[in-house]
């Protein structure tokens, strides 16, 4: 667990123990501390992030877990095409769909704005989404997928039986799915939850571009206040952090007290059929309301970042004369080495990330869910900490922590991968220990009275039967990894730039034409690998 | 195949709980022996001990010369030889059933001829040869259990271990199964060791039954002498139906009890003043009219409670006069009425002194 | 300059003039030739021979030059003109906001060693740790005397010098707004509610120079009557011009190269040098003391003040170093600004105060 203590240990032990410097005599202190919460400024914020964090997790759990059950459970028609979407939306960065969505919302400019005063002949359209709310809309539309994909990995190794049980005994089909399905999802739905809850909590990009204007800030913006102060303030950055961990924890111990005394094993290798379930008449309602979350969160804001990609000025308007053009997306694939180097790197970095982080995650969660060591739970823990910390104090984290021989990282692709590694362990972890928590013990200790040792009875049968659902995590850490800004934009260089970094960089300079452009292509070629890595994975092996 | 299982003193604790407390066993190659009890008694936690997959808290399991288990160390299932069926069959869904089979001999890497052979082998004797290259959801329970049982077998374990294998299946194929599992150990002589908490499949299936209560070994014995001759209450309870009268023993073969003085066969080799309990099957309990004169011994006045004809015989709840209800198995001719006078005779040769 | 510029400590620089510089307020070598298109004449001062720097530099073979300065595109036309004026060296550019740079360039130094040989940071405040630490080069670059004397010693031990020159004004949407706010003042009128942007002083340092100008020239009423007209407040300075382009403001308190370069580039947004006075926002360069490629370094720094630098800023939108190459078409050259500039007392003192009352005032 050498790797774990590297990646996840020594950047927040550095984190926690910067808390308590002092920033001039490095001594020893707690007014770091004091200064961080005793300020109604700074409470505020902390409030602020709390409310939206909930939020959004709640939203995103009550529109992943139905969705989830549509995908993975009905006979939906067209959910063959619900499912990439909402991977589509999975891909984008949260601050691309920010800005797309200040393209549609804002309250004088936006597109559907202008559309709805044109159409009712009003001054204004309703939408304003410079607003807490707009923030909280628009994080959730892009935190569904978590619960989406978590909820549907579960539900795709449940047997019809557990549902045929209910079905024999009088309960009609909603029931069964409230009374019996769902609940044998909770650990995937809980999971979903604390994964929207704590990454609403450590978002940068929309609170930063919609809720300024908006006049709100949340700690993470507060965050971004303080290192930008001279000199930076660091420690109390630090201190202001602390408390994210400690929530973490607190979440990760009350997941466990609920999920605690019940079992549920799903998949224990009778077999059984999984049929999926007839909708009848509700198919075309439900057809219709399932589209909607993609709907808000792909084809409207991918819509507008295509028309502002298109134009040589958006300001302008398409209508304006000589104003349709591909120039850019002839400059980002042709003219600029930075853009095309910056697309090969991301692909690179974010599979090598995933890759580590899917072994290491798989390997945790096998010992924990297995008890295999003694304070197998801690480990659990530890693999759970990096998501609450902000992209950027991690970043900085590894910056100190990796900088100096004998692990000189820095300035490398590898500081890169790892704090990649790092920051989306947990994702991996929860999945992993998600499905494993479904797959009865008795399929490995099978192979184990016939001969095989643990490792190859961990490779040969349950590893296959985990086999889509893994390949979900390494796509739950390959995609965030790719759309990561906060992080990257402390530890790349001009050696290693990324897709986002070259993205922030645009909008910084008010290049909105080239931020739409790069995240269109971002998308195109992320929508690519997920293809091809289903079609190489193959069919369900549960059938 | 000859394997001696020797089992002395394990126990094994989860916290507060003891699942087994102080086991001594000892089974005989090619024997079946029954692991029997109700739900909590320890009988499955000792099969998983002996499979390995826990270590004692104390005690130790000795597989001819070698101890495999011990508080110190433990050898890991793989390297046992023994075979498991499990209660959830843990037929792999991701492998057909031919390749479910020839896993364990994939492991030992057997040759790929004489490996198809040997899975042709076992499959004809389970009878699967022909869904050999359908996957676990395509068969029906039992044929998954069947499944379970080539795939343990194939490997020619030292022992088979078997975990409530038949508790999940209707009772037709229960019965069947039972046969099926008995013949397939006349067939290859396999020690098994089989965990149950059904008497019935106990006593059809194995050559000595282990009755477990609560986490220890209550009685160790054919199922002849566990039914006829039970040591303890529990066991004569467990092990088909029976009175119970408690009391207290006065001297060899003598018993008081709250309707008077019974006497019993005793092979307690118990001192005066042990409480004790005195058990009868009801199809030994007479009981005839009031007024008829007993032969002699054991014999009190009552009246029938209950009366139930079922076909085969007749069944019969009387009342005693002293206090205590009695259940006896009569022939379905007699047809004594409900409330009246009776009188009951426990024949000595059948009563037996239990421990209690 | 562009970018985004965070709260800042000047160092007092003694040769700095405080100074709501007029007309003909700058005096010495300057020749100040108002509105005169960039000449090739022979009566500019002659640049300083640089050719055994050069032979030097070019055996470094390249340069690493970090900026905060200007914008991408922008930084690489810069890197572009100098690889033309001096073959055989390389430019190794990295764009970042002041802060990023700071922060990495510190985190390099702690660790023992870093890549970067020029530093470029909006933040005039960066400077003085890294003097404290030994790590800049004092070195003053032959050419430094072609540039505005006000502006020759931004730090009088050289061991940073100027870099960039930039400004705050007012922005607005040309095809839309027939009269312009002329000075700030204007922008307090209530026909602008609810039609004016701005960035944030705590995220931006050109806002944040703004704003302690406007409070010292016209008190906290200026923040109030301000915050009347709700005003849309965003982060960077730039969210200004993206306002205004959108359609979603009209006018803005926004920076003059960005503006520029968008109205270069055809679209409807113009600028106004306000009457009572433009903010001077300027940049520093310093030399990292410990370059292994120390003379490629001073080769580039001394480059900045040359006439084909300043011909790569104007041709970029951005406010010529050199008084002999003219500003864009429009915007009046140096002697005819009338700028404010913070003081490193004032904004020592006043910044911290003026983002308090911003957030306070505003909200946020």
């Amino acid at each position: 667990m050498l790797l774990l203590a590297f990646l996840v240990l020594v950047p927040l032990a550095w984190l926690a123990w910067t808390s308590l410097q002092d920033p001039l005599t490095g001594q020893l202190t707690l007014d770091n501390y004091r200064t961080a919460f005793t300020r109604r400024i700074y409470l505020a914020p902390i409030a602020n992030s709390f409310r939206m964090a909930t939020a959004v997790a709640v939203i995103a759990v009550l529109v992943g877990t139905p969705l989830a059950w549509l995908v993975a459970r009905t006979d939906l028609p067209g959910r063959w095409l619900l499912r990439p979407l909402i991977l589509a939306a999975f891909v984008t960065p949260s601050f691309l769909g920010a800005n797309a969505w200040i393209f549609l919302a804002a309250p004088n400019s936006g597109m559907l704005n202008r559309a709805w005063a044109a159409l009712f002949h009003t001054e204004h359209g309703p939408a304003d989404i410079y607003s807490l709310n707009g923030c909280i809309f628009v994080i959730a539309l892009y935190s569904i997928p978590y619960t989406f994909s978590l909820v549907t990995a579960t539900l795709e190794l449940m047997s019809s039986e557990l549902e045929d049980a209910a079905t024999t005994l009088g309960s009609g089909t909603f029931r069964t799915t409230w009374s019996i399905t769902l609940p044998l999802a909770l650990p995937a739905i809980l999971s979903g939850f604390l994964l929207s809850f704590l990454e609403a909590l450590e978002l940068f990009g929309p609170p930063a571009f919609i809720l300024i204007p908006a006049r709100e800030q949340v700690m993470t913006t507060q965050l971004y206040l303080f290192f930008s102060l001279f000199p930076p303030q660091i420690e109390v950055a630090a201190a202001y952090a602390m408390p994210l961990l400690l929530v973490t924890v607190a979440l990760l111990l009350l997941q466990r007290r609920i999920l605690g005394r019940r079992r549920f094993t799903t998949v224990t290798g009778k077999g059984g059929l999984r049929r999926p379930l007839r909708l009848g008449a509700w198919r075309w309602p439900l057809l219709v309301v399932a589209f909607v979350p993609p709907l808000l969160a792909v084809v409207l804001p991918y819509g507008a970042l295509l028309l502002v990609s298109l134009q040589q000025s958006w300001g302008r308007g398409p209508l304006a004369p000589g104003n349709l053009t591909l120039h850019w997306y002839a400059w980002a694939l042709f003219d600029n080495p930075t853009t095309r180097t910056a697309i090969l790197h991301s692909l690179e970095y974010s599979a090598a990330a995933a890759s580590i982080a899917l072994v290491l995650a798989t390997l945790v969660a096998y010992l924990v869910v297995r008890a295999l060591v003694p304070l197998a739970r801690v480990l659990g823990f530890v693999a759970m900490a990096p998501f609450v910390v902000p992209g950027i104090v991690l970043a900085i984290g590894f910056l100190a922590a990796y900088s100096r021989p004998p692990l000189l990282l820095y300035g490398t692709a590898f500081i890169l991968i790892a704090a990649y590694a790092t920051r989306f362990l947990p994702i991996a972890y929860s999945n992993s220990a998600a499905i494993l928590q479904g797959i009865n013990a008795d399929l490995e200790n099978a192979a184990r009275t016939l001969g095989a040792g643990r490792l190859r009875a961990l490779g040969e049968i349950t590893v296959p039967l985990l086999r889509r659902g893994l390949l979900s995590g390494w796509l739950l850490v390959f995609i965030p990894a790719l759309r990561e800004l906060s992080a990257s934009v402390f530890l790349f260089t001009p050696q290693t730039h990324v897709i986002t970094t070259v993205m922030f960089d645009f909008s910084d300079a008010g290049n909105y034409e080239a931020v739409s452009t790069m995240g269109l292509l971002m998308m195109l070629v992320t929508f690519a690998v997920v293809l091809a890595a289903f079609r190489f994975l193959g069919r369900d092996v549960t059938r | 195949m000859s394997a001696l299982i020797s089992i002395r003193g394990l126990r094994k604790a989860y916290g507060e709980s003891v699942a087994v407390n102080g086991i001594d066993l000892e089974v005989e190659g090619g024997e079946v022996m029954a692991l029997l009890g109700p739900s909590g008694c320890g009988k499955t936690t000792t099969l998983q001990l002996l499979a390995g997959f826990l270590r004692p808290d104390a005690g130790e399991i000795r597989v001819g010369e070698r101890v495999l288990s011990s508080p110190r160390s433990v050898v890991p299932p793989e390297r046992r030889q023994m075979s498991l069926i499990f209660q959830s069959y843990a037929v792999w869904p991701h492998k057909t059933v031919r390749q479910n089979v020839a896993f364990g001999l994939q492991v030992r890497r057997t040759p790929r001829a004489e490996l198809a052979r040997q899975v042709e082998a076992v499959l004809k004797t389970v009878r699967l040869e022909r869904l050999a290259d359908r996957y676990p959801a395509e068969l029906s329970g039992g044929q998954q259990q069947r499944v379970a049982l080539a795939r343990a077998i194939v490997v020619q374990p030292q022992i088979l271990l078997l975990d409530e294998p038949l508790s999940n299946l209707d009772a037709n194929l229960r019965e069947e199964m039972r046969f099926e599992i008995r013949r397939l150990h006349d067939q290859t002589g396999i020690t098994m060791v089989y965990v149950t908490h059904d008497q019935a499949e106990a006593m059809v299936t194995a050559d000595r039954i282990a009755v477990m209560n609560q986490g220890r070994i209550e009685q160790v014995a054919t199922p002849y002498e566990v039914y006829e001759r039970p040591t303890t209450q529990f066991v004569a309870a467990f092990i088909g139906r029976t009175n119970t009268l408690e009391g207290t023993l006065l001297a060899p073969g003598e018993v008081a009890t709250a309707g008077g003085r019974l006497r019993a066969v005793d092979e307690t080799g118990c001192p005066p003043g042990t409480p004790v309990a005195v058990c009868i099957r009801p199809h030994h309990v007479q009981v005839a009219e009031a007024g008829l004169a007993p032969p002699n011994g054991n014999h009190f006045r009552g009246r029938v409670l209950r009366s139930a004809y079922l076909g085969e015989a007749r069944d019969y709840q009387v009342e005693l006069e002293a206090g205590g209800r009695v259940r006896a198995t009569a022939p379905p001719t007699s047809d004594l009425p409900v409330g009246s006078e009776v009188t009951v005779q426990l024949p000595v040769e059948r009563c037996r002194v239990v421990t209690r | 300059m562009n970018g985004e510029m965070n709260r800042r400590d000047f160092l007092r620089a003694s040769g700095a003039s405080i100074a709501l510089a007029s007309v003909g307020g700058l005096g010495g070598l300057v020749e100040a030739c108002g509105g005169a298109p960039a000449s090739t004449g022979p009566s500019k001062p002659v640049e300083a021979d640089v050719s055994k720097l050069y032979a030097l530099a070019k055996q470094d073979g390249s340069v690493t030059w970090w900026t905060a300065h200007y914008e991408q595109s922008a930084a690489e036309t810069m890197a572009a003109a100098f690889k033309k004026k001096y073959p055989g060296i390389d430019v190794n550019l990295l764009r970042q906001t002041a802060q990023v740079l700071n922060t990495r360039l510190n985190q390099e130094l702690k660790a023992g060693a870093t890549e970067c040989d020029v530093f470029c940071s909006t933040d005039e405040g960066h400077y003085p740790p890294l003097i404290k630490g030994g790590s800049l080069d004092q070195y003053t670059p032959p050419d430094l005397d072609l540039i505005p004397k006000d502006f020759q010693s931004l730090n009088p031990d050289g061991y940073y010098h100027l870099g960039a020159i930039g400004f705050d004004v007012i922005n607005f949407r040309s095809d839309k707004v027939t009269t312009p706010p002329k000075s700030w003042k204007d922008l307090l009128d209530p026909q602008w509610s609810g039609k004016i942007t701005t960035g944030h002083p705590g995220f931006s340092g050109y806002v944040g120079q703004w704003v302690t100008a406007m409070l010292r020239t016209y008190g906290d009423q200026y923040l109030k009557d301000l915050a009347k007209n709700k005003p849309k407040i965003n982060r960077s300075v730039n969210d200004t011009v993206t306002d205004i382009l959108a359609g979603e403001r009209q006018v803005g308190s926004g920076p003059d190269n960005f503006s520029l370069a968008k109205k270069a580039s055809g679209n409807p947004i113009d600028i106004v040098f306000p009457s009572d006075g433009a903010v001077i926002v300027p940049g520093p360069v310093g030399i990292l003391k410990a370059s292994k490629r120390i003379n490629a370094a001073r080769l580039f720094t001394n480059f900045m003040y040359s006439k084909e630098y300043s011909q790569a800023l104007v041709s970029t939108s951005n406010y010529p170093l050199r008084t002999d190459v003219a500003p864009a078409p429009g915007v009046p050259t140096l002697d005819k600004v009338k700028y404010i500039r913070n003081t490193v007392d004032q904004l020592t003192k006043d910044l911290p105060d003026a983002i308090a009352k911003w957030r306070d005032i505003m909200g946020v």
